[in-house]
């Protein structure tokens, strides 16, 4: 059994066979990779330890390796650089935006998972109902009559008018 | 993208939107709708609390309109609505605010009110002699509000030593609770942590809301035997403070605002946080704190105006665009939340009649 401790190196390979080696204190900020090594008996006495992720592709998971690359690195994390950081770094085009979410939540990355999520929310929190339904593809499945109930009862959310900047 | 996101994934995405934006997509999809309503997205909204944004609720003299402005950076909403029906006018008194509820009185009535979602609970009328200066707490054990008023007492028209205790949500109504520490003054008083304090002739009378003890809290040496009339309680920081608004002999506009904070209530040790100026940054001489916001101390005067006061600067930036609306009576912070108002059985009743 090999602890995250004991492996030097972790090799994580995309879907479309692209491999990123880590160092082992970094594949840490993965929960996903911290119970596959875990679990993991077959895992050699060099200290490497191989892992797929099939449906992440190379190009997000290059992004992936670099967050977590920047937030293991102690000296590098300090509070606001670090939050300078992060925001550039996830000032990216929505499609990458959405497969990056998809891929935090895959490998169970919570730094990662919050940061993205909370770049969609700020992406998507003036919008409207009908906004929402066509940005991420989802079918109205409440009929008319329905809608206008629930809007009738949260009419207070729709009342907000956005004041212009005041100071 | 070709396939919607999992509900976790939502779940996380939601729980970093702002309350209205979640009232708002409810009707998004049956999906959205049961993710928003699911009790375990309260508690992970709870997290994007702190992302700086100030909620103020104000009651304008016409018609009892509630308005609550959300300031996110430079950013303000306004959610404007008249509660009781256009017809209705008055003045609501006292408004008070506790993990995302607002309590006010209005015809005599306690009303509680949640002023992200609009939701509004008239509380059982009570009859006893009520005096200015309820208070309003929250008990995070037991995740229950509780209305506390000081009762006048019948011969000496004097307030204490009784309270009168209300949980919301429970069907027993009014209680009485004798208390034997001593008067409280006629003044709002603040909840803090699970625990109301009232100013009283030279210490705080403090009510416990989870086990409903009575006690005491010291105040500043300097005001020890002699704590001045027009003292007042707030907030600020997490922190109870006290403010004096001292004024020099020479001039009146020439007044000086020492806000007194408790560091360590077990030790009762008060420092002198904040020297506020109001004559030497533009601000009127009877401002009074209401809370701390991105840094600033926000202050409002008479109900209507409301300033921002930068303690490392020591200048002062007003919120203009209250002057565009009627004045107000009464200014409230208030935190965002999408709690609901607990209902009592007249309450439950009244909704299945509806349905």
């Amino acid at each position: 059994m090999a602890s995250p401790s004991h492996t030097r190196t972790v090799t994580l390979k995309s879907c479309d066979d692209v491999e990123f080696v880590l160092d082992g204190s970094v594949a840490t900020l993965s929960q996903t990779l911290v119970s596959a090594m875990a679990e993991d008996s077959s895992s050699s006495d060099d200290g490497t330890f191989t892992w797929c992720v099939s449906n992440i592709t190379g190009e997000v998971l290059a992004k992936v390796v670099e967050f977590c690359n920047k937030h293991a690195d102690i000296s590098s994390s300090r509070g606001e650089d670090l939050k300078e950081w992060d925001k550039a770094f996830i000032s990216v085009e929505l499609d990458l935006l959405y497969d990056l979410i998809l891929a935090a939540d895959n490998l169970n990355i919570e730094s990662l998972l919050d940061l993205t999520a909370q770049r969609v929310a700020d992406e998507i929190k003036g919008k409207m109902p009908h906004e929402i339904r066509m940005l991420f593809n989802i079918e109205k499945d409440f009929t008319d009559e329905e809608e206008r109930e629930i809007r009738r009862e949260h009419a207070w959310a729709y009342g907000g008018e956005s004041l212009k900047s005041f100071l | 993208m070709d396939s919607v996101f999992p509900g976790e994934i939502i779940l996380e995405i939601l729980s970093w939107l702002p309350a209205n934006s979640l009232l708002r997509f409810k009707c998004v999809s049956k999906l959205w709708h049961s993710l928003i309503c699911d009790p375990h997205l309260r508690e992970l909204h709870h997290r994007s609390r702190g992302l700086h944004s100030l909620n103020i609720a104000m009651f304008h003299w016409s018609g009892l309109t509630l308005r609550s402005y959300k300031l996110v950076g430079d950013d303000i909403t306004c959610l404007g609505r008249n509660m009781f029906g256009e017809d209705q006018v008055g003045y609501a008194s006292q408004i008070m605010s506790c993990e995302g509820l607002i309590c006010f009185v209005w015809d005599r009535t306690f009303h509680v009110c949640n002023p992200t979602t609009g939701e509004l609970e008239r509380l059982p009328r009570t009859y006893a002699l009520g005096a200015p200066g309820f208070g309003f707490g929250y008990d995070p054990t037991r995740k229950e509000y509780k209305v506390v008023r000081p009762i006048l007492c019948s011969y000496f028209d004097k307030i204490g030593p009784r309270f009168e205790v209300i949980t919301l949500g429970s069907d027993s109504g009014w209680r009485t609770i004798e208390q034997s520490i001593g008067l409280v003054r006629a003044v709002r008083p603040v909840a803090l942590n699970g625990v109301i304090y009232w100013i009283s002739r030279s210490k705080l009378v403090t009510f416990n809301v989870s086990d409903e003890s009575i006690g005491t809290t010291e105040v500043p040496c300097i005001f020890k035997g002699n704590l001045p009339d027009k003292v007042i309680l707030v907030v600020l920081d997490g922190k109870l403070c006290m403010v004096n608004n001292v004024y020099h002999d020479d001039r009146r506009n020439n007044n000086e605002l020492h806000i007194w904070m408790l560091k360590d209530r077990t030790g009762g040790l008060w420092t002198k946080e904040y020297c506020i100026e109001p004559h030497r940054c533009g601000m009127p001489c009877e401002v009074t704190p209401v809370c701390m916001w991105s840094e600033k101390i926000v202050l409002q005067h008479k109900g209507y105006r409301l300033f921002f006061y930068d303690p490392e600067t020591r200048t002062s930036s007003e919120f203009q665009r209250f002057w565009n609306h009627l004045p107000s009576q009464l200014i409230s912070n208030y935190m965002e939340s999408l709690v609901t108002v607990p209902k009592t059985k007249q309450g439950r009743k009244r909704d299945l009649n509806i349905s």
